[in-house]
């Protein structure tokens, strides 16, 4: 506002630069106009794409539960002039099951509404964006949150709808010191909302933060390769550091802190963890409406984000979940993608599309069969000879991560186990994230980034917190670290030693700390200030431009 | 190769010696060179064929690397506007399928790259294969809805896209729905459903993005939302500058403003940086209406030296036919061949090129027939209406001639550089 009076004039230069040197040609020659309409190649849809889901007890603010749900993949912060923004058409939602019947008891909607305040520029910003109501911040995005709680019998159930919050703010994008200077402080932290309740404050944010997730994928992705095991593989390297492949990037992220009370079946604070109702299961979901192609009485049909009153699984067929998400990597490397001729395999699509209690019919891609292996465990059998072979089949403790939860931690009582006879009867399995909310925080000094392998039982799988590296858990409790007794290397030795208990990518922390408070998250990435997705170069050859990004993530 | 990248990698040849490249050794090296002009660090798509030739070469017995490369060289094609390189996308696709006949990738591509090839019936047979293989896959029901849609069984395509967008809502969805809207009449439903494909577009795939905008501008023009319209190209070029299917419609935009010379500037900038049929045509057509005949003649003579190349490769004469018969020329021919694309397909488009040839070879009846043909599904198409109403007034039905002309007019009153004239001039009484 104060400074900077020339940026408008300057950036549409540069507007019109980038429009000439689009019409060099050879480089971007013009189009043929085809005779026959051809729709795009590909169907992503990041916007609409759930990427990570956490839960956690907040370290900070005793008997509350946080739940972040990402979306919008590997976010480049470079990504002008066609900044991130939730989609005003999704539904984004984090549901919960309180009474471990693995169906709906209660769900979190934020929908979104674009306003833009010139329409004669398509600048997202005209000068700097000092506060959230700075009239130079040209594309501004509002949200409603509400919650939809289950009435009556979970049989026949009937939903109520509360609402959080109308026209709440979002922060923008962060694009760099002239446009969004103090980022957190102007613009991040006052979007926060807070809503009073009988029990306590809710919180409610939504908007751009740092990729949270770290993996070398680089490595993973050429033949599940280990940096650190290099030597191990079947196809040696020498060892070296791991590569953080999400450095650098940012995600969308809608964020709830929400007293625990309001989350438990009885609506009480749980009496410690073996109380009945102190595990919850949680997942998130992103929903498109679907519409009539043609309309029978000639006139338009309304989309949107599938209205009011829209967006109940099962209840509502004109809205489509188009993305689930629950525990990470579960779908990435469980659900199969099949291969010719019998492609009807290819799971994935349908899993996104589909509810909890239907992962029953997952199970064997969990557990495992003697005609069809674990894939992961498979691969790392078979990729890592030094490896102790942990079993292919019969994986019940994959299968209790999962799909039912760990006895004694985060398995509700009424969940039926297929290894156990006593539990249930009650709901199927069904793959859903379990925090139990009794088990206090562990201090920050004291967290352990393994979590409950690493004995710290306030980490995934019980729940998620932003620093845990389910990379390393995913990879050792593939390799049988929770398997009692001598499983591994054909029933010759137990699995939790080395190299087995060892397993990991290499990257053991975010490429940013994390924050302290709601939402946990750490500030995104500038497009400005980035020192993973370019540094400062020149073409002479002495001082080349770094070589360009990793490539996106499947 | 185009002609263009030729002379640019002639120039490059020159100046730095590149052209002592080795001989491609065999065909899959020639599959596998780097085009003219590739840059990895420019653009994602350069990447995309980079990464996916690296593949085959590591992999040179999994389908899954030539898959990719296909899918990377569909991609440049479009974005470049070269078709030549589906050629190359076709290969790797033969390559895939030997390998492994029935893989379900290589299957989707290759009915949406015989589309491309205008090869509609074979498209769509490929793609009622790859359902059988995986009936829940929404990707593939777009190829199927488009190959239905190009062989006018409209009835069809509309059952095929509800169960797309059912099956998942999004970009791609939502506007096969807005052409559908679009064809059967309902403009303001076409937008509206253009519109969210629009706002759900990946953000980090530009040329998406910018499609989008160009569409729903052009579904605003048809609703006679000029300006809105305009800002929609403005829009696709400020997200993807240079992109040629968005020059052309902001070219269009100026020359409804009544702005020719706007129109020319676009199209002559467009035509020095690489002269393509589609330009030499509408520029021959401003010259033409701005009374600049030389100019006019040239670029007429340099499209008939462009297209046939590009008919050939598209297996598509329709380009060719549209201008014998928009300019009299070669009418006899323009008949047969329109006789012989509608003997292959029934969509309103086939139907109203030959609707059109009839008329200009006197065969007033038989083109009221293809005419209504052409109408049948009550599409809001000035060019099409402009055509019925000519036809009508041929026939002595000067009512009916009347009411199209002056419907055309009122969607667009500058819906064509020629024919937006040749219809007031009719209404007016004059000779066409």
């Amino acid at each position: 506002m104060r400074r900077f009076r020339r940026t408008l004039s300057f950036v549409v230069a540069l507007g019109l630069l980038a429009t000439a040197l689009g019409a060099v040609p050879g480089l971007l020659p013009a189009a043929r106009a085809s005779s026959h309409r051809e729709a795009p190649l590909i169907s992503a849809d990041p916007l609409a794409d759930n990427t990570d889901l956490y839960a956690f007890v907040s370290p900070d603010r005793a008997n509350t539960v946080t739940v972040l749900a990402n979306f919008i993949p590997l976010e480049e912060p470079a990504s002008g002039p066609n900044f991130f923004k939730f989609d005003d058409n999704v539904l984004y939602q984090i549901r919960f099951d309180n009474n471990g019947d693995a169906r709906l008891d209660l769900a979190i909607e934020f929908r979104f509404r674009t306003v833009v305040g010139n329409g004669d520029t398509f600048l997202y910003n005209t000068n700097t964006i000092d506060n959230l109501s700075d009239p130079d911040w040209n594309v501004k995005q509002f949200m409603d949150v509400t919650a939809r709680i289950r009435q009556g019998d979970p049989n026949n159930p009937t939903f109520t709808t509360f609402n959080l919050g109308t026209n709440l703010p979002t922060p923008p994008v962060n694009i760099g010191p002239r446009s969004t200077p103090n980022y957190e402080t102007n613009l991040a932290v006052p979007s926060i909302s807070t809503v009073p309740t009988g029990a306590g404050d809710i919180k409610l944010f939504a908007g751009q933060r740092d990729e949270g997730f770290y993996v070398d994928l680089g490595s993973a992705f050429d033949l599940l390769g280990l940096r650190p095991f290099n030597p191990a593989h079947l196809a040696p390297l020498p060892t070296s550091n791991g590569v953080d492949a999400t450095a650098g990037y940012n995600v969308h992220t809608i964020a709830i802190q929400i007293p625990t009370q309001l989350l438990t079946a009885t609506g009480a604070l749980p009496t410690g963890p073996t109380d009945p109702n102190a595990i919850i299961g949680v997942y998130s979901t992103a929903s498109r409406p679907s519409t009539r192609v043609l309309n029978t009485n000639g006139t338009q049909t309304q989309t949107g984000n599938c209205a009011n009153g829209q967006g109940i699984p099962t209840a509502d067929p004109t809205c489509v979940q188009v993305s689930r998400l629950a525990n990470p990597l579960f779908n990435e490397l469980l659900i199969p993608i099949g291969t010719s001729p019998t492609v009807s395999e290819n799971d994935k699509d349908l899993y996104n599309a589909q509810l909890p209690a239907t992962d029953v019919n997952r199970i064997d891609y969990v557990r495992g069969t003697a005609s069809r292996g674990v894939e992961p465990v498979r691969l790392i059998n078979l990729l890592y000879p030094p490896v102790l072979d942990a079993p292919t089949s019969g994986r019940n403790d994959l299968v209790r991560v999962f799909l039912t939860g760990v006895p004694g931690a985060t398995r509700p009582p009424v969940q039926n186990d297929p290894a156990d006879p006593s539990a249930g009867p009650g709901a199927v399995p069904s793959e859903l994230m379990r925090l139990n909310v009794a088990v206090p925080a562990t201090a920050p000094g004291s967290v352990n980034r393994l979590g409950v392998i690493g004995g710290d039982l306030a980490g995934y799988p019980n729940g998620r917190r932003v620093g845990d590296d389910v990379v390393d858990i995913t990879l050792r409790v593939a390799a049988g670290v929770l398997l009692p007794g001598n499983a591994c290397a054909g029933g010759t030795a137990n699995c939790n030693q080395a190299p087995n208990n060892q397993l990991g990518d290499g990257v053991t922390q975010n490429d940013k700390p994390f924050r302290t408070s709601f939402p946990y998250l750490a500030t995104p990435w500038s497009g400005y200030e980035n020192p993973f997705h370019g540094r400062e170069c020149s073409s002479t050859p002495d001082a080349p431009c770094p070589s360009p990004s990793p490539s996106p993530r499947p | 190769m185009s002609r263009r990248y030729l002379l640019v990698a002639a120039a490059l040849c020159a100046l730095t010696a590149s052209c002592a490249r080795p001989a491609p050794e065999n065909d899959l090296d020639a599959l596998l060179m780097p085009l003219a002009g590739e840059s990895e660090a420019r653009s994602p798509v350069d990447r995309q064929l980079s990464a996916a030739r690296s593949l085959v070469r590591g992999r040179a017995s999994d389908p899954k690397g030539y898959n990719l490369l296909a899918a990377a060289y569909m991609q440049k094609a479009r974005e470049a506007g070269d078709f030549k390189v589906n050629e190359k996308a076709m290969e790797a696709l033969d390559r895939s399928l030997r390998i492994a006949p029935d893989n379900y990738d290589a299957l989707k591509l290759r009915a949406k790259l015989l589309l491309t090839f205008h090869r509609f019936e074979e498209g769509l047979a490929v793609a009622r294969h790859a359902q059988s293989i995986n009936p829940d896959d929404h990707d593939n029901y777009g190829a199927m809805t488009d190959a239905l849609v190009e062989l006018g069984e409209y009835a069809a395509a509309v059952e095929v896209a509800q169960r797309m967008v059912d099956l998942r809502p999004d970009t791609s969805s939502y506007s096969r729905v807005s052409y559908l809207r679009w064809l059967h009449g309902d403009d303001q439903g076409a937008v509206e459903a253009m519109r969210v494909a629009a706002q759900s577009a990946n953000p980090q795939d530009p040329e998406r993005v910018a499609w989008c905008h160009v569409q729903l501008g052009d579904a605003l023009l048809h609703t006679g939302k000029r300006e809105e319209a305009e800002r929609e190209f403005d829009r696709a070029l400020y997200v993807f500058p240079g992109y040629g299917a968005a020059l052309g419609a902001k070219a269009r935009a100026r020359a409804a403003a009544g702005d020719f010379e706007g129109a020319l500037d676009i199209y002559r900038r467009e035509y020095e940086a690489g002269p393509s049929a589609d330009t030499a045509l509408a520029l021959g057509d401003l010259y033409a209406k701005l009374g600049r005949a030389d100019e006019a003649n040239r670029h007429y003579a340099s499209f008939e030296t462009l297209e046939p190349e590009n008919a050939a490769a598209e297996n598509d004469m329709h380009h060719l036919v549209a201008y014998w018969t928009d300019h009299d020329k070669n009418l006899d021919e323009a008949l047969a061949l329109a006789r012989k694309e509608r003997a292959r397909r029934k969509d309103i488009y086939t139907c109203d090129t030959l609707a059109w040839a009839l008329y200009k070879k006197g065969l007033h009846a038989e083109a009221k027939a293809a005419a209504d043909e052409a109408l049948r599904l009550g599409t809001r198409d000035p060019k099409l209406l402009f055509h019925a109403g000519m036809i009508a007034y041929a026939l002595g039905d000067r009512d009916g001639g009347a009411r199209y002309l002056r419907q055309a007019l009122a969607i667009n009153p500058q819906f064509d550089v020629r024919q937006a004239d040749a219809a007031r001039r009719t209404l007016e009484g004059r000779a066409a």
